[in-house]
């Protein structure tokens, strides 16, 4: 009789649900559970309704292409399936509402800060950790709804979908459609960034197409569906947007002296965004196209005085010289908060965050661009 | 001295609908409207509270309160150091509790907006800046125009027009 050890009862691993991106979370990696009051999931608090009504689209294993009604009897029959794993208190955390879920381990998961150890025994730091654990470690999914985050994170998806798609294992490319979902729940419950969203939702499934993609075709056809949801879900009208429009006395964006507006356009960061500003409206065109100094500000953003003298002659406008400088120079990216590698403990960390280290205050780090993060995860 | 009994007085501002509010001295300094008002008006000579409330025409009672709560919990802000293009165009660098604070609709925070250049309040105009900023950043013309509930006005062949003349930018 072969041996069995004392667990060979044992429950199995249990579950917990993600909101953010749709998916399931072990609860021995529960740290990061946890919700923490700058990065709390919006659409927990705030719109159940949209959630609910989106969420049964997402449910990979479906594989149904009927109406939503049944698909949401299977979603539901999944969520007791795995919680059956665990009977009794299982099914009662599972049901319960997600925060008093997390209420019980409060107490531990406070104190967790995400990071992620690196394995490199060199100074290089190429393919040194494992995808899927960076993304969970660091909490990127989740990080998405920080807004000094988010451009980090677009910015390491976009590498990812545009370049290295056929390079992820399967399980790697689950994590970034985690994230991936993420961002296009907050781009449409928020509506900010909605056409980065799309683009890289748009990418995503461009790249499966790819013959090289790792995974069977089954997973492939998967993803391939929660992506064009996800579009589904972005392009749908906003609501908030919706309300605004009832209420006929409320200030709108003409209401704004130019002087306003023209404070607003000069915060925008690239000179994408106010090239389709421009393509809005007539009067945003007019001042886009005759304000000078929008363009001026900008280039003093991107470049360097010394690069501005070379370039800019009296008789060439701040928008051209903008655009010679961008050819020479290429914009500079700013992110809010970024990751940053701790020299001391080969941590990764949010430079806003920091992280547990016996060193934690004098040890110095280095900070990680979005670039380096993605060589990080990847080995080649 | 003068730092703890300027901190202790209040002065009275009211609203464009009469409703009069007590806000701390050294708070409502962040108004440079206010400020200067205070300091040229020469009523920063006697501690006491001012008589009559300084009128704040052009905003309402909500949106003021909702000015001088932003104010109160900022009054105590470093000024910032570096130099403000840098600082302007950053729009994600947005301190989390700023962004609870947005949480509005857009008719109150264009309001905001109006307040804040009004009173001359630079860090709120510059987190309401970014927020609106925020909206427009990474989207279409057209999701722009829903977002703003904005008609479009310009003709296909117009639309065209400016795509040209913008790819030409481009190269």
């Amino acid at each position: 009789m072969p041996f069995i050890g004392r667990d060979w009862r044992a429950p199995g691993e249990t579950w917990v649900r993600t909101p953010h991106t749709n998916g399931w979370e072990r609860t021995k990696l529960r740290p990061v559970q946890i919700s923490s009051e700058p990065i709390l999931i919006p659409q927990v608090s705030s719109s159940p309704t949209l959630l609910s009504s989106s969420s049964p689209k997402f449910i990979l294993d479906s594989g149904s292409s009927g109406s939503s009604v049944p698909k949401f009897s299977l979603y539901d029959s999944e969520q007791n399936s795995s919680c059956g794993s665990l009977p009794g208190s299982g099914i009662e955390r599972c049901n319960s509402s997600s925060s008093s879920a997390e209420d019980s381990d409060s107490a531990n998961d406070k104190d967790w800060i995400p990071h992620c150890f690196v394995k490199s025994t060199s100074k290089e730091f190429i393919g040194c950790t494992s995808m899927s654990e960076a993304f969970h470690r660091l909490d990127l999914a989740r990080a998405v709804n920080d807004v000094r985050r988010f451009n980090f994170i677009c910015k390491v998806v976009q590498i990812l979908v545009e370049e290295k798609l056929p390079n992820l294992s399967a399980t790697a490319r689950k994590s970034l459609l985690g994230i991936l979902t993420a961002i296009c729940f907050r781009s449409s419950n928020e509506d900010v960034n909605v056409s980065t969203a799309k683009d890289l939702v748009k990418n995503f499934g461009n790249g499966l197409d790819n013959v090289n993609v790792c995974g069977s075709p089954q997973l492939v056809s998967r993803h391939h569906q929660t992506a064009s949801s996800l579009l589904d879900l972005i392009s749908e009208k906003n609501i908030r947007t919706a309300a605004d429009a009832d209420d006929e006395s409320a200030l709108t964006f003409f209401d704004l002296p130019r002087e306003v507006v023209l404070l607003i356009l000069r915060r925008l960061p690239d000179h994408n965004s106010l090239l389709e500003t421009a393509q809005v409206h007539e009067a945003l065109q007019e001042m886009i196209d005759g304000e000078d100094k929008i363009w001026k500000s900008l280039c003093t953003f991107h470049f360097q005085e010394y690069q501005i003298t070379k370039q800019k002659t009296p008789e060439k406008s701040w928008r051209q010289a903008f655009f010679d400088l961008k050819k020479y120079h290429g914009c500079r990216e700013l992110y809010a908060d970024l990751i940053h590698i701790c020299c001391h403990c080969k941590a990764l960390f949010w430079k806003s965050l920091g992280h547990p280290c016996v060193r934690e205050t004098t040890a110095p780090s280095v900070r990680v661009t979005p670039r380096q993060f993605v060589d990080m995860l990847i080995y080649l | 001295m003068t730092e703890t009994a300027a901190a202790e007085r209040n002065i009275k501002i009211s609203s464009s609908d009469n409703e009069v509010f007590m806000v701390p001295r050294n708070v409502i300094r962040l108004s440079t409207t206010i400020n200067t008002l205070l300091q040229d008006l020469g009523l920063d000579e006697d501690d006491s509270t001012n008589p009559e409330p300084i009128p704040v025409q052009n905003v309402t009672a909500p949106i003021l309160k909702k000015v001088i709560a932003w104010c109160q919990y900022h009054y105590q802000d470093a000024a910032p150091t570096d130099d403000s293009d840098n600082r302007e165009k950053r729009t994600d660098d947005i301190a989390s509790w700023d962004v609870e604070f947005l949480k509005v609709d857009q008719g109150t925070l264009f309001e905001l907006i109006l307040a804040a250049n009004y009173l001359d309040i630079k860090g709120l105009l510059d987190v309401t800046c970014k927020t609106v900023a925020n909206m427009i950043k990474g989207k279409s013309p057209e999701e722009i125009r829903r977002t703003f509930n904005i008609k479009n006005d310009f003709t296909p062949e117009e639309e065209e027009q400016i795509r040209k003349e913008n790819a030409w930018c481009e190269d």
